[in-house]
């Protein structure tokens, strides 16, 4: 069986049983279900009890304990009535029942103290007025009832008078369990039915006449009171766990809790005029009870108006300090030399300062209102929106390098971070940015500045290294030869003077070389002198070619010269000529025995190519980019003598007349190297220096 | 005896050198013919000129090593570092000369190196 329907079955006997009373409340059944009823009720708080178990039994443990005295107590008054024995008062059926209250009591402080940890004034004051109220209101004329026995003997009236004294006590208790916010419990409105049902049957008894019809009305009421009691117990062990203790914060009145009090308030007035209607006189009892309740309701209303000038004050400080923080979150938002934005948990700008305005050149009422993403740079969306997220989560991002897009549409770099504000009612984010473009303009250009000076660096090397060679060749003949001529005993004038002559063409190679070197570098620095005059171009390729003859011989190839007719230009025909030159000692040079070398001349719109072509080992790509840097020297031609400076004076002819130098190669077959004059010399053609056109 | 430069001036010049020193010298004015010489005639020493077109003196001496000659080479250099003589040495050849270099430079090295062997 569940416990739900144990639950059903248990409440079914009682009602049963509650309802058989009703019907038959004399004689032998009567008596047994007047004591059977409570009994049972008592087993069923023990029940509830051991279900609960630990702390949480003892309340309904006290319970049980306290019902079983009262069960007690009736049991020996039904027996002593069955046997036609009258019951005075003091009895045993009295003592025994005066051991149940104290028990009820007992359970009811436990109950409170598991409820509710947090003493609380405000709470205990409530409970009292509310106390003192009913019991200014009903207890009077119980009291009276104890009075009016005054002719009894002092243990009788002592008695008497502890009925109603143990029913105070816990009247109080049960305004203490209501007031510790326990009727949430489902039980609890079940116990506080019981109890009210107790001390009311409590009070009609004592103010009814004896063995007047109320009595057996009273007699039901105790039972279903107990009934009631053993359900509560019932309900609380099957119920999931007591609630969470409420912590209960001083209590600033609400209309709830102004009711509360203002109706005991009224409890004094109404008992006055109950009095006077009943013809009876007030007794001191009544004016205690109704001043102490007085003196506590004006402690209430005190505490209450200090708590609420407390809490006015409380309020009012926050609000300057609130607003002292908002004006120091707005002046360091405006003034912030950084960009700022309040962005809220959708990613829509809420407020934007000065700085950031002028970063996304644009007015506030431009940004307020839009998507931030709407100033992130299109492709970046997505990473951004992650990031966005991922901060929320995190309370901060950044700071991150990002690209934007601002008003105008111009594409600027920021360095943006987002923080979360705290304890705001909805996500709210200070996204903060600083524009770097500048700074990363900056960036790059001493990036292109260092690799310029790095590049200067290595043609310092270049140049040390180049001109030690080119210059150590002519000068190793000029001493040699020399040398030969003054020490060589043994030769003839004839020798002797061809050692002279040797050693006179080597200083004239000596003093080209440095001539070159000179011109490189100031067409270089942009300003080399030139002779111009009308040169034709095939006749200077021609002279070149027929120089070149007995080189070419000695090295075993052919060399030919094509040239269409008289092609002029305007040029400084020393330059070009050894541009030409050059050109073509260089042919000779990297074309082995057997190979050819071309020479073409011809007309090409507005200015004048002349092709040398080889059937050398070709150039690869590389080394055709860098081919006509000032001193580069291709690795096939590691050492090559005149290779190094020979090309770069050959740009430096071409560029300087305004034209271009190409090449055309593939490694392993030939190169075919094309320079270009413009016919109108120059600063006429659209020669452009230092862009050397690289073709394949 | 083999010399071997591309600048005629300066091969004429060792050549003139050697013959007065009493040798017979052999000329070759790239580093292909020096090459083919040294294995056709097999000279008492090679003087290599560094900078040679379709070969380089350092290149010949390597190929030489690599087939076993064990020819003295003698290598003629113009630039200022010795990068090229640690090469050179590394590559085989038993001695460097410096241009421009006096007519004792050359004897001293020829000397030495026939002196030594290899």
């Amino acid at each position: 069986m569940s416990e739900a329907t144990v639950l059903r079955a248990s409440i079914a006997v009682g009602v049963a049983a509650i309802v058989a009373y009703s019907l038959h409340a004399g004689g032998a059944l009567g008596a047994g279900l007047s004591s059977g009823i409570p009994l049972g009720a008592a087993a069923a708080m023990t029940v509830g009890a051991r279900r609960l178990g630990g702390r949480r039994a003892l309340p309904w443990l006290a319970f049980a304990g306290g019902t079983a005295f009262l069960a007690g107590g009736d049991t020996i008054r039904n027996v002593r009535d069955l046997l036609g024995w009258a019951t005075p008062t003091p009895s045993v059926a009295d003592w025994v029942d005066l051991c149940g209250y104290p028990l009820l009591v007992i359970g009811f402080v436990l109950l409170v103290q598991g409820l509710d940890r947090g003493r609380n004034r405000a709470v205990l004051i409530d409970s009292a007025i509310v106390t003192l109220a009913l019991a200014t209101a009903v207890w009077g004329p119980y009291f009276q009832n104890v009075r009016s026995n005054g002719g009894s003997a002092f243990d009788t009236r002592i008695t008497l008078a502890a009925y109603p004294t143990w029913g105070l006590l816990l009247l109080a208790l049960a305004t203490r369990f209501v007031f510790s916010h326990a009727l949430r419990e489902r039980w609890a409105p079940i116990l506080l039915a019981a109890v009210i049902l107790l001390l009311s049957a409590d009070l009609v008894w004592a103010v009814v006449p004896v063995g007047s019809t109320a009595g057996g009305w009273v007699h039901r009421a105790w039972l279903l009171s107990y009934g009631l009691w053993g359900v509560a117990a019932l309900r609380a062990s099957t119920a999931a766990a007591v609630a969470k203790p409420v912590r209960v914060e001083e209590e600033t009145p609400g209309s709830y809790r102004f009711l509360l009090l203002a109706v005991p308030v009224m409890a004094m007035p109404s008992a006055v005029i109950t009095h006077l209607v009943l013809g009876r006189g007030l007794t001191l009892v009544d004016a205690a009870f109704g001043a102490s309740m007085l003196v506590l309701v004006l402690l209430r209303f005190g505490s209450t108006v200090r708590g609420l000038d407390v809490a006015r004050t409380n309020l009012i400080e926050r609000n300057v300090a609130l607003r002292k923080s908002e004006e120091r979150f707005r002046w360091l938002f405006e003034d912030a030399a950084v960009g700022l934005a309040t962005v809220d948990g959708e990613g829509r700008i809420v407020d934007v300062n000065e700085a950031l305005c002028g970063i996304a050149r644009t007015q506030k009422a431009g940004m307020v209102g839009r998507p931030f993403l709407d100033f992130v740079f299109p492709e970046d969306h997505g990473v951004v929106t992650e990031e966005f997220v991922a901060g929320l989560e995190r309370g901060r991002i950044g700071p991150l390098e990002r690209r934007l897009r601002v008003a105008d549409g111009t594409e600027i770099w920021a360095l943006t971070g987002f923080t979360v504000l705290p304890e705001q009612d909805v996500p709210m984010v200070v996204v903060n940015v600083q524009d770097i473009t500048d700074r990363r303009r900056m960036e790059a250009e001493l990036a292109v500045r260092n690799r310029e000076l790095e590049e200067a660096d290595r043609f310092k090397d270049e140049l040390l290294s180049v001109v030690s060679h080119d210059l150590r060749t002519p000068l190793t003949s000029i001493m040699g030869y020399l040398e030969l001529a003054l020490e060589d005993v043994n030769a003839t004038a004839d020798e002797r003077r061809g050692f002279l002559l040797v050693a006179q063409r080597n200083s004239e190679r000596l003093h080209r070389l440095v001539d070159d070197l000179l011109f490189v570098s100031r067409a270089q620095a942009g300003h080399a002198s030139l002779d111009l005059d009308v040169v034709d171009l095939g006749r200077i390729a021609r002279r070149v070619v027929e120089a070149a003859l007995p080189t070419a011989a000695a090295g075993g190839v052919e060399i030919v010269c094509e040239v269409d007719g008289v092609e002029t230009v305007v040029a400084d025909e020393h330059r070009v000529l050894e541009a030409v030159e050059n050109l073509v000692s260089n042919g000779i040079k990297f074309t082995p025995p057997g190979g050819r070398v071309e020479v073409r001349v011809e007309g090409a719109g507005d200015a004048v190519a002349v092709r040398v072509g080889d059937t050398g080992s070709g150039i690869d790509e590389d080394d055709r980019r860098r081919l006509f840097d000032r001193f580069f020297r291709s690795t096939q031609s590691e050492g090559l003598p005149g290779a190094g400076l020979g090309l770069a004076i050959v740009k430096a002819i071409v560029d300087t007349h305004g034209g271009t130098v190409t090449v055309k190669s593939a490694f392993g077959e030939g190169s075919v190297f094309e320079i270009r004059f413009p016919r109108a010399g120059p600063g006429s053609g659209a020669g452009v220096r230092d862009s050397v056109e690289v073709a394949s | 005896m083999l010399a071997a430069d591309d600048d005629a001036d300066i091969l004429l010049l060792v050549r003139l050198r050697l013959e007065r020193l009493g040798f017979d010298v052999l000329t070759a004015p790239d580093g292909v013919a020096a090459l083919e010489l040294v294995r056709a005639r097999a000279p008492a020493l090679a003087i290599l000129d560094v900078s040679m077109p379709f070969l380089t003196g350092i290149e010949v001496t390597q190929t030489l090593r690599d087939e076993g000659s064990s020819v003295p080479v003698i290598l003629l250099t113009a630039r200022a570092r010795g990068a090229d003589a640690d090469v050179g040495i590394e590559a085989g050849a038993i001695g460097y000369v410096t241009k421009p270099f006096s007519t004792e430079d050359l004897d001293h090295a020829v000397r030495k190196a026939l002196a030594v062997g290899v």
